[in-house]
């Protein structure tokens, strides 16, 4: 999905398995993120687990930033 | 520089049959092996803070990755560091990181082939009734010597010869199968863990009462580099991948954040379940160990992990084979050492010659290290020192080919640039190169600081490969300390026409038509 760039999506780009394997990764980062923040803040607040958790979030969140683009661009290719 | 030329040779090509995915996993069957043998020893002496310490050593990997990232697609050649290192500073200090890193490959044969073996010994007890330890011997003055252990790593090497003579084809394959168990197994044991094992408040009490000594930190994390080591693989696969400017960033990039994440995922998640000491306990299988501790799936996962790190630590010992080779290969074409090494098996094209000596060096360093209280310990200790020294000479390179190699097209650079008035011309300053330089050199101080092996058996090494080359240089009537002179502009063109990077051949090409211009102008 990467190697498309955008403004080059349209409806005929298909979604390949690598590109499913990226979303499902991306989402478990999301996922695996939040639980280890909160998990960490229930409990004892230190330096490490913050930075797991917060790193997982924002490198997973950065992914699926791309994903959310991309459907959005094909969209709005369909409907012009 | 001296007018000498190198000793005419016939050259024989090594082939071109590595794909993205196996250009990809080559490098993640080195570096992301890394963690099953880092875990234990790294816990050992970081304790507590054994997290931090991996993120510590991981930021300065990020950087050096970012150089290899760079330096590997704009000169994809099978030399690796010490080829950029040859090019950025001349021959001596090609030389001396060319000794450094075959050090770590030696090192790295037999440390992989060793950790191998110790997840192989995970299931000693369910077989013989007996655990690894039990053939644990004290002989005069040297003590805790177990030679079982020493006899399996032998073993596992001697496989490996024969692997790498009859090529590398089936090596590619293999690595890449497994590779891609590993990932999902090893993000299966982070996942599953976080759910159901870890517990913040566990890791937190490790950190606040079991935080290391200022003297175990360092020294925790100088063995930290050693499980972010392998990036020069991916840069030695680099002349045998398709279309290396294109593929070397994808795959470099995705292999340094998913190697850091997987690091500091371990030994955080590791802290959170277990206490460090019985890390320290199994420093031969720390992954199984944690694995099988995993609820739910711990039964299946502690075998399996162990059967998977038995499988690729000994990937990472081929990959310790197959770069000794091709480093030795790619120095002898530039003079660095005899053309000797240079030749090809003609029926499996494969540097035979190389292979045998450099397995034999990691089976000298396999049973001096067995003669040691900890094997492993010695190994990693050698490991650090050949890693942080042939880094710094990257580092270095790096910055010093900014200036003089601007034409040469870079399909990526590191980040973090500053332009500079140089010679009339602009040249980008890498910021975070001088980071990373200063972030690498701190660890080689701390190795030097603190690891009594290192130090001393790791300067012997680069002595002992001096002299060598020394007599080499002097026999041929090339200088010792100053350089050939090499023709890089038409071995540059030459590099690019054979990888097929024909748009940067053009752009080199048309950099370089620019810059006769203006020197004619001039005159």
């Amino acid at each position: 999905m990467r190697r498309v760039p955008l403004q080059k999506v349209g409806s005929d780009h298909k979604i390949s398995r690598m590109d499913y394997y990226q979303i499902l990764t991306s989402t478990l980062m999301v996922i695996l993120g939040t639980i280890i923040l909160f998990r960490t803040f229930v409990g004892n607040v230190t330096l490490m687990p913050l930075l797991m958790g917060g790193g997982f979030m924002a490198l997973g969140g950065y992914r699926l930033k791309f994903v959310v683009e991309f459907f959005r661009k094909r969209r709005k290719w369909d409907h012009t | 520089m001296e007018s000498a030329t190198i000793p005419k040779h016939g050259k024989t090509e090594l082939r071109r049959d590595v794909s993205i995915w196996g250009s990809y996993m080559w490098g993640y069957a080195d570096v992301g092996a890394d963690i099953y043998v880092a875990l234990g020893l790294v816990m050992a002496y970081a304790q507590g803070a054994a997290s931090l310490v991996f993120a510590l050593a991981g930021i300065v990997y990020i950087m050096i990755g970012f150089a290899y990232t760079e330096l590997s697609s704009a000169y994809p050649v099978a030399g690796g560091g010490p080829y950029f290192t040859l090019r950025g500073l001349g021959d001596f200090w090609g030389f001396v990181g060319g000794s450094a890193l075959l050090l770590d490959y030696t090192i790295d044969i037999a440390l992989f082939a060793t950790a191998s073996a110790g997840y192989l010994n995970y299931f000693m007890p369910y077989v013989f009734g007996r655990t690894i330890e039990s053939f644990v011997i004290n002989f005069g003055p040297l003590h805790n010597i177990n030679p079982v252990w020493c006899l399996e790593t032998l073993f596992i090497i001697s496989i490996l010869i024969l692997v790498n003579i009859k090529g590398i084809k089936e090596s590619s394959w293999m690595n890449s199968i497994i590779g891609a168990v590993d990932l999902v197994a090893e993000g299966s044991i982070i996942i599953f863990g976080f759910l159901f094992a870890w517990k913040p408040e566990f890791l937190a009490h490790q950190w606040k009462t079991q935080f290391p000594t200022f003297h175990n930190f360092m020294y925790g994390s100088s063995l930290a580099i050693i499980s972010f080591v392998g990036l020069e693989s991916i840069s030695q696969a680099a002349q045998e991948t398709r279309r290396p400017a294109s593929v070397i960033p994808r795959t470099s990039l995705t292999l340094i954040f998913t190697v850091f994440i997987f690091a500091v995922s371990f030994s955080t998640l590791g802290l959170g379940i277990l206490p460090w000491q019985t890390f320290a306990e199994h420093l031969g299988d720390p992954v199984a160990t944690l694995a099988q501790s995993i609820p739910y799936i711990g039964l299946i996962a502690g075998p399996f992990a162990a059967i998977l790190g038995a499988t690729i630590l000994f990937i990472s010992s081929n990959t310790g084979v197959m770069g000794a080779s091709r480093l030795t290969y790619a120095l002898s074409q530039f003079g660095i050492i005899s053309p000797w090494f240079h030749s090809v098996h003609p029926k499996f094209h494969t540097p035979v010659r190389t292979i045998v000596i450099f397995s034999m060096i990691a089976v000298t360093q396999t049973v001096l290290s067995f003669l040691t209280p900890s094997a492993m310990d010695t190994l990693g200790n050698m490991y650090a020192f050949g890693a942080s020294s042939g880094y710094v000479l990257v580092f270095i390179a790096l910055i010093k080919l900014r200036f003089s190699d601007p034409y040469t097209p870079r399909p990526y650079k590191v980040p973090l640039n500053i332009n500079l008035k140089y010679k009339g011309r602009t040249a980008s300053f890498p910021i975070l190169g001088v980071i990373g330089m200063l972030g690498v050199g701190t660890i080689l101080f701390m190795v030097v600081l603190t690891h009594t092996i290192g130090r001393i058996a790791g300067p012997a090494w680069v002595l002992l490969c001096f002299i060598y080359y020394a007599w080499y240089r002097k026999k041929n009537g090339l200088p010792v300390l100053k350089s050939i002179k090499h023709n890089w502009e038409s071995e540059q063109i030459e590099v690019l026409t054979s990888a097929e990077e024909y748009d940067l051949l053009e752009q080199y090409k048309l950099a370089l038509a620019e810059r006769d211009k203006k020197r004619k102008e001039i005159k």
